[in-house]
């Protein structure tokens, strides 16, 4: 067999291998695409459809989920667009326009805030509200990297510098503490995760079944603490005293 | 015969001690015979369930008690879905009738129908024993009250709107009226979800006595504003009240005075629903040509008042429209004036004082713009307009301001016509800076959207948290192992060196010496060689430093001076004093050798 024979062989398999990636490629960008010229148009549902296809396709992208948020807010679906905002800020909490769209989502929802939520913990631990769970996850392995770097250093290559046993020292602060905040960040979204109301209006009530007592209602947008979830229902809490039952289909996790 | 004249002795004069003990034996025979006859029979327990009243008014409630005689068990109430279930708790009943003992549990509840019509008790599943028995399934006719009736009862509760008709944005009143002859504790309200309406509760509830049919009644009201959003046929959906009604005890013959103050009562709860309320929303009438609708509907006025009309150029001259009335004014659109091109013009945050009363949203806005001028001259205000539904003529109505002339003079200031409103933070041009639009901003086109940025896993996260840790550890490990191995090496060849300097310090005709040499180069051999060991011979010896990478000639050298050493030693000693002292230094070169 030929050198060449066998070439066109490996170059005709390479072809087929990429051939459904290249098409996957052109399906998600002409929907992409597709999904910015129906908003442009006013088209929003499409829009939404569009963007909502691509993000249940896999594609975790907190531009993505910015406009599908965009969409779901020109379409009048306040729920659902603050959710969408709400999942790109976990990867992109610094974005200058996801942060003004969602300060303005927010103030079109109708349950006031709780002033108490400018607690003392977020003056404290102000880097944990102020970046992004991404952001603090790549702070944490850069730090710690650095860290054990110049430890490495120290150790074996210049172990006389005294400078570089300080600069570990300095470097092991930051790694801590951002190695924490992201492990507290892991455990809050497995153990206490939030969630979203996305109904117009949602009776939330004193137990598992709809003839249950009203408790109070809550109306779209509102960011709740999931506690509990139990068959069809989980229980919420919003602000420290407000808890409830309320059917799972009614929020969405963010 | 003497004996048995003994035995009956002995039987009429029986001890006390003996006679207790018999008895103690026959109580205790008794009390395994009745528990026997208690816990014996599970397995012929039998359920039955019964209700007080087969045939009800909506709104009020059955009691269901399902007993289990001969046996103890739990009731699933979970398939009973036409009514709400209340458990009332259980009480238990021993018998013991002609030497037979029954026990019977009884587990009550308090049932209020959901609907009207014909309702079903489904068979309950009684649980006894890990065997699943059921009870009869019970109909119960449940009867829709009619208005006549309802006032005869003792408690109800109605809805009523105040406009069954209104047109699109007019504020109607729905009241319900929770009435009661009889005294009720824990009533508990649930509004309905007034879909088609925006709704606000009046806080104040309206509680009087009042007279219906001759009998008398405690009234309370709870008032809802609602502003119908569409038109077309919009229900209110019925209210529910769940509430316990005071009885008088029936257990008692005469309620004594005592009753109350210890509590001697009895509480029926009670699940009331108001009827459905249908609204019909008209539309509001076409819009006259040339008009722009505010989207308010009601009784309002507009009036535009200005601090003075003669200013000087640069000074601030703050111009308010009021727009008070009566209706949904908090919907109410911003209202500016168009302030001529002579003109700079800043707008303040709209000032709110609304009220909620039982007639609705009263109140005013108030929209102030701060005017400065930057040209002398005569200008003119221009009239503002508004549009509104009135709701009382039923028709569009436009109000408007009246036009306002200001008369601008040239400022003070020699050559200078701009107006001062830029240095200084006392100026009082100087306004926040506020939203006069409000939109999002627009969507993100990158392609780079389609990548996939998937957060990393807990899992991931502690890998690469520990891989910098795990490398730092693997170095340190390595080196510590390169180390040792570098440290055995230097250890050993100072051993060499030790054992030399010993002996060169004895004379060399001595036996010792020559073993001392042994020990030297065979020390120094296994250093070069990285091995353990005592002892060696010379092919050992040369082997050894050949694969260790030592060349050829030295590792001969080194074998052929163990050879010579072993064979001065055991050749008993017929080498000289000079002949050994050589071998000292040879095997001293070689040690240093070897070490490097």
């Amino acid at each position: 067999m030929s050198l060449k024979y066998m070439q066109k062989i490996v170059l005709i398999w390479l072809g087929l291998i990429a051939l459904p990636a290249l098409g996957w490629a052109d399906t998600s960008t002409r929907q992409w695409l597709d999904g910015i010229a129906a908003y442009k148009t006013g088209d929003y549902q499409k829009a939404v459809m569009e963007f909502k296809t691509l993000a249940e396709s896999g594609i975790a992208n907190a531009k993505l989920y910015y406009n599908l948020g965009n969409a779901y807010l020109k379409a009048q679906d306040l729920g659902h667009a603050i959710l969408w905002y709400e999942r790109a800020m976990k990867s992109a909490g610094n974005d200058p326009d996801l942060l003004f769209n969602l300060a303005y989502a927010r103030s079109l929802t109708k349950d006031a805030g709780d002033p108490k939520s400018i607690s003392l913990s977020r003056i404290l631990f102000f880097w944990k509200y102020q970046l992004s769970h991404r952001t603090i996850v790549i702070l944490a392995l850069s730090a710690n990297a650095l860290f054990w770097l110049l430890l490495l250093l120290r150790r074996f290559i210049l172990s006389k510098r005294r400078t570089l046993g300080f600069a570990a020292a300095a470097a092991a602060l930051p790694a801590l503490l951002f190695i924490v905040t992201a492990l507290y960040n892991f455990y809050e979204a497995g153990h206490s995760p939030r969630a979203v109301i996305l109904p117009k209006s949602v009776s939330v009530r004193s137990g598992l079944s709809d003839h249950a007592t009203e408790l109070f209602v809550l109306h779209a947008g509102t960011v709740v603490k999931i506690e509990k979830r139990q068959g069809e229902f989980m229980r919420i809490a919003y602000e420290e005293d407000k808890i409830g039952w309320i059917k799972q289909s009614s929020a969405g996790i963010i | 015969m003497q004996k048995r004249d003994s035995r009956d002795r002995d039987r009429v004069l029986a001890s006390p001690s003996e006679i207790i003990r018999k008895i103690l034996l026959l109580s205790g025979v008794w009390v395994i015979l009745i528990g026997f006859g208690v816990s014996s029979p599970a397995f012929s327990a039998q359920v039955q369930a019964v209700v007080d009243r087969s045939s009800i008014a909506a709104g009020e409630s059955i009691e269901l008690s399902v007993t289990i005689e001969d046996g103890d068990g739990e009731v699933d109430t979970s398939p009973i879905k036409a009514f709400k279930v209340i458990s009332q708790g259980s009480s238990s009943n021993f018998e013991w009738i002609n030497g037979r003992s029954s026990r019977k549990i009884i587990y009550s509840y308090l049932l209020m129908p959901l609907n009207e019509g014909s309702l079903t008790i489904p068979a309950l599943p009684v649980t006894i024993d890990g065997r699943v028995q059921k009870t009869a399934p019970i109909t119960i006719a449940v009867q829709k009250t009619a208005p006549g009736d309802q006032d005869a009862r003792d408690v109800f509760l109605k809805a009523e709107v105040s406009n069954s008709n209104p047109y699109v944005g007019e504020q109607i009143q729905c009241v319900f009226t929770l009435y009661n002859a009889i005294q009720i504790t824990a009533a508990q309200f649930l509004k309905p979800a007034f879909e088609g309406f925006s709704a606000k509760e009046i806080e104040n509830q309206n509680t009087q006595r009042v007279v219906v049919n001759g009998r008398e009644y405690i009234s309370r009201k709870l008032i809802y504003v609602l502003i119908p959003r569409n038109s077309g046929a919009l229900t209110i959906e019925p209210a529910e009240i769940q509430l316990n009604v005071v009885k008088r005890d029936s257990r008692r013959g005469m309620r004594s005075p005592f009753d109350d103050f210890f509590g001697r009562t009895q509480v029926e709860p009670r699940f009331l629903k108001s009827e459905p309320v249908t609204v019909s929303v008209k539309p509001l009438p076409p819009l006259p040509p040339n008009q722009a609708f505010s989207g308010l509907v009601g009784q309002f006025e507009l009036s535009g008042t200005i601090e003075r009309t003669q200013l000087t150029v640069g000074d601030s001259v703050t111009y308010a429209l009021t727009l008070s009335g009566t209706g949904n004014i908090a919907e109410a659109p911003e209202v500016r004036p168009s302030a001529p091109e002579a003109f700079k013009h800043y707008n303040d945050s709209p000032q709110e004082e609304i009220q909620l009363s039982a007639e609705g949203y009263t109140g005013k806005k108030i929209f102030r713009t701060a005017l400065v001028p930057v040209k002398p001259g005569e200008f003119v205000l221009p009239e503002v307009m508004l549009t509104y539904f009135d709701i009382n003529d039923k028709h569009y109505k436009s109000l408007k301001t009246e036009p306002i002339t200001l008369e601008v003079k040239a400022s003070a200031a020699p050559g200078s016509q701009t107006p001062q409103v830029a240095p200084g933070p006392s100026s009082s041009a100087k306004h926040e800076v506020t939203f006069t639009g409000r939109d999002i901003l627009p969507l993100n086109e990158d392609l780079d959207a389609l990548e996939n940025q998937s957060a990393l896993s807990l899992h991931w996260f502690l890998f690469w948290i520990f891989l910098p840790a795990a490398g730092f550890g693997l170095a340190k490990l390595t080196a510590d192992i390169l180390r040792k191995e570098d440290g055995r090496r230097k250890r050993m060849a100072r051993q060499t060196r030790k054992i030399l300097q010993d002996a060169a310090k004895i004379d060399p005709r001595e036996k010792e010496y020559l073993s001392l040499l042994y020990r030297a180069l065979v020390t120094a051999i296994r250093a070069g060689s990285d091995t353990s060991g005592e002892s060696l011979t010379w092919a050992e010896a040369e082997t050894l430093l050949r694969q260790s990478g030592y060349d050829e000639q030295t590792a001969m050298a080194a074998a052929s001076l163990l050879e010579n050493i072993e064979s001065a030693n055991y050749s008993g000693g017929r080498a000289n004093g000079g002949d050994r002292r050589e071998l000292l230094e040879r095997t001293r070169s070689m040690a240093g050798k070897l070490s490097r």
